[in-house]
């Protein structure tokens, strides 16, 4: 989860994109953008950025990969409430049982819709398959 | 007295838009340039040690990343990064 800048092309609330073995997948407006976690967080070194590591076994590993890898081919058309960074996140994790979104404030029950970066990160950090919390400060 | 200031306004506002690369900036460390300011762009081309390029001033700040326009003798384009560049000169 990486700290929202308010002059931005949307990022005002921050943004989220899950490690996978080291590969980020990151979900920006016109499609995603997959890097090795080094270049990616080195390419964000301008804002704080919060890291989770979590507990999944093998298997959940492999269907959070497929269904990533699914969404980079499929590359729908982004939508602030329903496929956006957070959504992309919470979704794949909730595939593995993590609950990524609190759903308390659903604007429509029957779909994941207006997750916020902040909400992912305060949703997931209560989970217990939390292992650890990197923080990787700006540099500049 | 009213016109002049119009017009010297005016050039403030339009030297503040532009970022045109200035200046001459040694390649220290291997880098990717892509084809626009989008985190979804493409890599335009790569620079290594010893290229030169002029930099732009001005971040502008996407969804994901933020980019710099560079001017190299390979082509114009976009970084996410500045530190794989050292400062030469003003002179391009």
């Amino acid at each position: 989860m990486s700290d929202g800048r308010l002059v931005s092309q949307g990022s005002q609330w921050g943004h989220v994109a899950i490690d996978v073995g080291g590969t980020l997948y990151s979900r920006a407006h016109g499609g995603y953008d997959v890097k090795p976690r080094s270049a990616y967080l080195r390419a964000n070194s301008f804002r704080d950025t919060v890291g989770l590591v979590l507990r999944a076994s093998p298997a959940d590993v492999s269907a959070i990969r497929a269904e990533l890898r699914r969404r980079v081919a499929l590359n729908d058309p982004y939508d602030l409430l329903g496929n956006s960074c957070s959504t992309n996140v919470a979704d794949v994790l909730e595939i593995i049982g993590l609950l990524a979104h609190d759903p308390r404030f659903q604007w429509d029950a029957s779909r994941r819709t207006a997750v916020s970066p902040k909400e992912v990160l305060l949703t997931v950090s209560r989970s217990s398959r939390v292992l650890a919390r990197n923080f990787y400060p700006k540099t500049e | 007295m009213r016109s002049l200031l119009l017009v010297f306004a005016l050039g403030i506002t339009l030297s503040a838009c532009s970022d045109a690369p200035r200046g001459r900036w040694d390649v220290v460390a291997p880098i990717d340039v892509y084809a626009d300011n989008d985190d979804v762009a493409p890599v335009a081309f790569s620079l290594a040690p010893g290229d030169i390029c002029a930099l732009g001033e001005q971040w502008s700040y996407q969804k994901v990343f933020r980019f710099k326009r560079v001017t190299c003798s390979k082509g114009e384009g976009w970084i996410l990064t500045d530190t794989e560049f050292r400062y030469i000169s003003d002179s391009n």
